[in-house]
């Protein structure tokens, strides 16, 4: 099944260069993601009880089951969002046939390329799925060709491709570590081999392969200092490959992470060491990125930041330990959500205004209020105000911190969340709220009310997803579920 | 001349090729260079194919001839000079004499670190090589990052990232050996592609700029 699912999305790549209509192309693209959709599930579903090897090559446990199903979740919506997002730029002028080809093309071989990452147990091939995700999406940053997407485009292949290279180096280190304890050099290139034969590595080896892994991965993530790639790529690419950036991409390389974490926590015995890192890297991120909100001027920078924010949060929840491994699983999905959620409708908002500059938005709540709500419902929920998952997910995390006695931190982190809610809510009420003349772009599909569309449809889906995620996550059910899911991905003993 | 002799023979000569094209400021020179370079990194590979005995590694070895001594040179030029008003000049933000010193610093540096990563062989053959190619893998990937750091052009990023990669490898044959053949060649793969896709973007950047300076690229900022 797994490879009838990335056969499927090679497909659906080679599909938007068929002698046949735009409009079959967003067809079939949209028809090929339900189906990959659907068979991730497939493929997912008794993962989330036991893990499954696939041959030597695949493997698929909850975790990388989770993030499966929610890259082609996030795939499937995305699809469908970009279908008029798209279709109304090709129609505008902005974009022309062979760049309207050139994105149906892409979407799905990223997507493939996370995918190989989530389900490879073979080091070699991991690698290559993640590198792959860099090259699969530099023309999706430059799309435009104007300067600052090349420009963005740029950053984000030179930085992205010296971490994954970096990366690189440290796949190395655990591969010897791997020789030293008796295997062969392909077998110490499988997750697998290396988890079994980890407790025989020399400690010394590891820790130079994770620091290497994890500053190059981290590049990636988009870990502060290394995150400079991430307001640009995410801000100047189309606002459906946003959301796919910032709802499963840095999830996927966040998971990269985890699995070598846990290679490394068997090998020295227990996960201080790399916790150190995440927890050190997280404040950082989350504390930068509180002060940077505070002055941004475009709303989609403003929302690549929180990615940022975010992912400083889940490094942050992971270093606590096996218990925060909880609150972090929650916050992933969570997040996905929210976020996709706020790039979503985003778009809708440069549609609307041909801008993502917040001096160049007036009269917003007016003119598109439809998605104006949504987008305000969308940032409360990324705020984690209640019933949010985000306010589960961070409340645990605070306690979690507390009861390992991490206060000063956690202090920190308070602090900063306070500044990060000021800073978004200040730019969220200005984006919706500034009075004037509304400048939105005319044409004649547009009425006097904002209609109804698919993208809206796709928002409100979400929605009701995010808040009844969020639901679960507050009650006995939820958390035993996550529980069980961090057990299971947890490599060293779990807290009762 | 026993292979052990000339392994580091060409071990030493692609250290000295990739210092010296630090100070490279025409684009031929500096992809010649870079070709030289990376040949030698080949003949390097070979030579640890003969002392590991090993028949992977000469492929691996013939591959690296192939793309980085051979294609991606010829690529890259061909896409400079498919500009005919595009300056085959580079760019600095340093003297040339001053990159040298910094890059003897950096090498240096790469010594120290040598000196202190936890690796060993037990291949006799290999034994005698292990702590000197060791130290010129390490050299190549921060001479790698000097170049992209230090120069302010386009093309002396890309081949500031193919440094770096050739000092990858190196690591990858010195730690590790024999990595599986499709691995290798899915990583080459990669690789090239990496190269396609940033000469495209510099071609776009060149027809938007007239120029290969990367000051140019310089409005988003916070």
């Amino acid at each position: 099944m797994i490879y009838f699912l990335f056969l499927i999305l090679v497909f659906s790549t080679v599909s938007a260069y068929f002698p046949w209509s735009l409009r079959s192309v967003r067809q079939a693209s949209g028809a090929l993601a339900a189906l990959s959709f659907f068979i991730s599930v497939f493929i997912a579903f008794p993962s989330l009880t036991h893990p499954t090897m696939v041959g030597n090559l695949w493997y698929i446990d909850g975790l990388s089951g989770l993030l499966l199903v929610m890259v082609s979740f996030l795939h499937f919506t995305s699809t469908i969002v970009s279908s008029r997002y798209i279709t109304v730029e090709y129609e505008k002028k902005m974009i022309d046939k062979k760049q309207y080809q050139l994105y149906f093309a892409l979407l799905p071989l990223f997507i493939l390329s996370m995918m190989i990452v989530l389900l490879s147990n073979n080091f070699g091939i991991f690698w290559m799925g993640l590198e792959s995700t860099t090259l699969t999406t530099v023309f999706l940053v430059s799309f435009y060709k104007k300067d600052a997407s090349l420009e963005a485009a740029w950053k984000y292949i030179i930085l992205c491709s010296i971490g994954i290279s970096l990366g690189l180096i440290g796949i190395f280190f655990f591969t010897y570590g791997g020789m030293e304890s008796g295997l062969t050099a392909s077998e110490a290139l499988f997750f697998s081999s290396l988890k079994a034969n980890a407790t025989a590595f020399t400690p010394e080896v590891v820790k130079w392969g994770f620091l290497f892994f994890f500053i190059g991965i981290g590049t990636k993530v988009g870990f502060v200092p290394m995150h400079t790639w991430l307001p640009d790529a995410h801000g100047k690419t189309p606002s459906p490959i946003s959301a796919v950036f910032s709802g499963v991409l840095l999830n996927v390389a966040f998971y990269a992470l985890l699995r070598v974490k846990g290679i490394a926590d068997i090998a020295l015995g227990n996960g201080d060491w790399t916790g150190n890192f995440f927890l050190s890297f997280g404040v950082l991120s989350v504390v930068f990125v509180g002060i940077m909100l505070l002055i941004q001027n475009h709303y989609k920078r403003m929302l690549a930041f929180s990615s940022i924010e975010h992912m400083g949060l889940l490094a942050f929840s992971v270093g606590l330990g096996p218990a925060g491994m909880i609150p972090a699983l929650m916050h992933m999905v969570g997040h996905t959500l929210a976020k996709s959620l706020l790039f979503f409708s985003s778009g809708e908002v440069f549609l609307a205004f041909h801008s993502t500059r917040f001096v160049d938005i007036k009269g917003l709540w007016n003119l598109i209020p439809k998605t104006g709500m949504i987008f305000l419902l969308g940032i409360l929920a990324i705020l984690a105000v209640p019933p949010g998952p985000l306010f589960a997910s961070e409340f645990l995390m605070i306690s979690v911190a507390l009861k390992n006695g991490v206060v000063w931190q956690t202090l920190v982190i308070l602090l900063s969340l306070t500044l990060v809610f000021i800073g978004m809510m200040a730019h969220t009420i200005r984006l919706l709220f500034t009075a004037g003349k509304g400048v939105r772009v005319k044409s004649e599909k547009y009425h006097e009310s904002e209609p109804w569309n698919s993208t809206h449809i796709v928002l409100i889906v979400e929605l009701v997803l995010l808040f009844a995620f969020g639901l679960f996550c507050l009650t006995p059910a939820g958390y035993s579920w996550f529980e069980s899911l961090a057990r299971s991905f947890s490599f060293t003993s779990f807290p009762v | 001349m026993s292979v052990i002799l000339l392994t580091q023979f060409f071990a030493g000569a692609l250290l000295a090729v990739s210092f010296f094209s630090l100070g490279k400021l025409r684009l031929p020179a500096l992809v010649r260079s870079f070709a030289i370079a990376s040949t030698f990194l080949a003949l390097m590979m070979a030579g640890m194919a003969v002392l590991r005995d090993e028949p992977s590694e000469y492929l691996a070895a013939g591959a690296t001839f192939l793309f980085k001594a051979v294609a991606i040179p010829i690529f890259i030029l061909w896409e400079a000079k498919k500009k005919a008003n595009v300056s085959m000049q580079l760019f600095s933000f340093r003297r040339t004499a001053t990159t040298w010193f910094i890059a003897s610093f950096v090498v240096g540096l790469s010594w120290f670190l040598s000196t202190l990563l936890p690796l060993h062989t037990n291949d006799t053959n290999v034994s005698p090589l292990f702590s000197g190619l060791l130290f010129v893998s390490l050299s190549l990937i921060f001479l790698g990052f000097l170049m992209m750091m230090i120069r302010r052009d386009l093309f002396s990023q890309i081949i500031g990232l193919l440094t770096l990669e050739n000092g990858i490898a190196a690591f990858g044959v010195v730690g590790v050996g024999g990595v599986p053949f499709l691995i290798e060649m899915g990583i080459f793969f990669i690789i090239v592609v990496s190269v396609l896709s940033l000469a495209t973007l510099s071609e776009r950047v060149q027809e938007l700029y007239k120029t290969t300076d990367t000051n140019k690229l310089s409005e988003l900022t916070d």
